[in-house]
């Protein structure tokens, strides 16, 4: 039995479903094959696996089973889009929210000439942010890309209503979706997505090295590397179909077989209820911080949310907060939560500290980590 | 009844295929080989009507060549 709790879930979950467990341990002992290599049995249940996986996946998120690309995490699936479909002199719009797996890669062209880039600011009312999409779109836009879902304060950008803008003038729409795949319901089609990027390891319950990318196949994606796809093997060039062109080199297996389990997980449960059960923690949390006078929350009134959100204690760096919890056995991430953006706009000189549960925490703990946060007051 | 193995250019193709037969209560095997033109490929074996197979290839926009049988 562990001596600590994860309230750290946004980083990863933890623990697993034990579903998840047994899917990698057996992977590691049964999928000795690299899948579609070989035409030995070996190879042949590893193949099958993951086109099951790629299907489940498929039906997860509304897409066709070869437009699931498998990547080694969430940024991996974000440089492949980003870099993928922009091409130079193009305009490039996203949100004051964004992680660094999306602003490092769009300032990086930025710096090398490739783009222009324009940082659309996130307000709490969906109207609001809408607009300020729309003004910062231009003749020249041709991608916006953005979060889903802050993983900072939780906020729901209104993807509907920016992929209408995009659709209406036949711009890609990227979206970052690593803090709301498993929490509400994603659908390429429903949303007017044309990429999604997520992780596996986090609402996904799949283990660390997975991440997936979704195309509606609208936008053509250029691969990030070249290399052995099993198939095509006597061309010198990649093959320029999916998901072969995007997926060079030996898949993670036991990953992908994680993800395979994680996906049953979530629809043996279902999307409503693990969001509404965590909401209902976020809730009680938010509710027991609210009486304290001390206590800063960061989270927006107006608009939607994932249960996520962060706090601080004032006159308090956000790490020495952390730090006193993790001694008293509950485990949140301090800091700037690699989305300087996100921070910036809310005025954090120190960052803050995250409050992220999954299924597996319980009313009990959120309640004594609240009782914990009182007494280092 | 008639042998028919299709060739598809990724294991994807082919395991898409093998699901789509399977859905339609057809029996497919699937193997690799190689040619001297593809490299390596991906193969379905099935002995039902390769008329309705090949429909179901078309239908689903999956890229096939047959290797032998076929309609």
């Amino acid at each position: 039995m562990n001596s600590f709790v994860n309230f750290d879930n946004a980083a990863t979950t933890f623990p697993k479903p034990p579903e998840v467990k047994r899917a990698v341990a057996y992977a590691i002992s049964n999928y000795g094959g690299n899948s579609g290599r070989g035409g030995h049995i070996l190879s042949e249940k590893t193949t099958a696996m993951v086109y099951r996986t790629r299907q489940a996946a498929a039906d997860f998120f509304d897409a066709e089973p070869e437009n699931v690309v498998f990547c080694s995490s969430c940024t991996h699936a974000l440089n492949t889009a980003i870099k993928g479909v922009i091409s130079p002199g193009c305009h490039v719009v996203t949100s004051s929210l964004e992680h660094n797996s999306v602003i490092r890669p769009l300032v990086a062209m930025q710096r090398q000439g490739l783009i222009s880039l324009t940082v659309a600011e996130v307000f709490d009312s969906d109207d609001k942010t809408t607009e300020s999409f729309r003004k910062s779109i231009n003749e020249k836009t041709r991608v916006v890309v953005c979060t889903a879902a802050s993983n900072v304060t939780g906020q729901i950008l209104p993807l509907g209503k920016i992929s209408e803008i995009c659709r209406s003038k036949n711009i890609c729409f990227i979206v970052d979706a690593a803090q709301a795949s498993g929490i509400i319901p994603l659908s390429l089609k429903n949303d007017g997505i044309n990429i999604l990027c997520t992780s596996g390891h986090k609402g996904l319950y799949g283990i660390s090295g997975t991440g997936l990318l979704i195309t509606d196949g609208k936008y053509h994606i250029s691969p990030l590397m070249q290399g052995g796809t099993g198939s095509g093997s006597l061309d010198l060039t990649q093959p320029d179909f999916l998901p072969d062109s995007l997926e060079s080199g030996t898949l993670n297996t036991a990953g992908i077989a994680s993800l395979e389990a994680g996906i049953k997980f979530i629809n043996g449960i279902s999307l409503e209820r693990i969001h509404n059960y965590e909401e209902h923690l976020t809730k009680i949390f938010i509710s027991c911080l609210s009486e304290l006078d001390n206590v800063i929350l960061y989270r927006p009134e107006h608009v939607r949310c994932v249960p996520l959100l962060s706090f601080n204690i004032k006159g308090k760096n956000s790490e020495e907060t952390a730090g006193y919890l993790n001694k008293k056995g509950f485990c949140l991430r301090a800091g700037f939560h690699c989305s300087p953006l996100a921070h910036r706009t809310l005025g954090t000189e120190t960052g803050a500290v995250r409050f992220a549960p999954s299924v597996y925490n319980t009313e009990t703990e959120v309640k004594k980590l609240c009782q914990e946060i009182k007494n280092s007051i | 009844m008639n042998r028919t193995v299709y060739n598809f250019r990724s294991y994807t193709d082919a395991m898409k295929a093998n699901s789509l037969f399977s859905r339609n209560g057809i029996r497919a095997v699937y193997g690799k080989n190689t040619s001297p033109k593809e490299g390596c490929i991906h193969t379905l074996a099935i002995t039902s009507d390769a008329k309705e197979t090949e429909k179901i290839l078309r239908e689903n926009g999956i890229h096939y060549s047959v290797a032998s049988g076929g309609v």
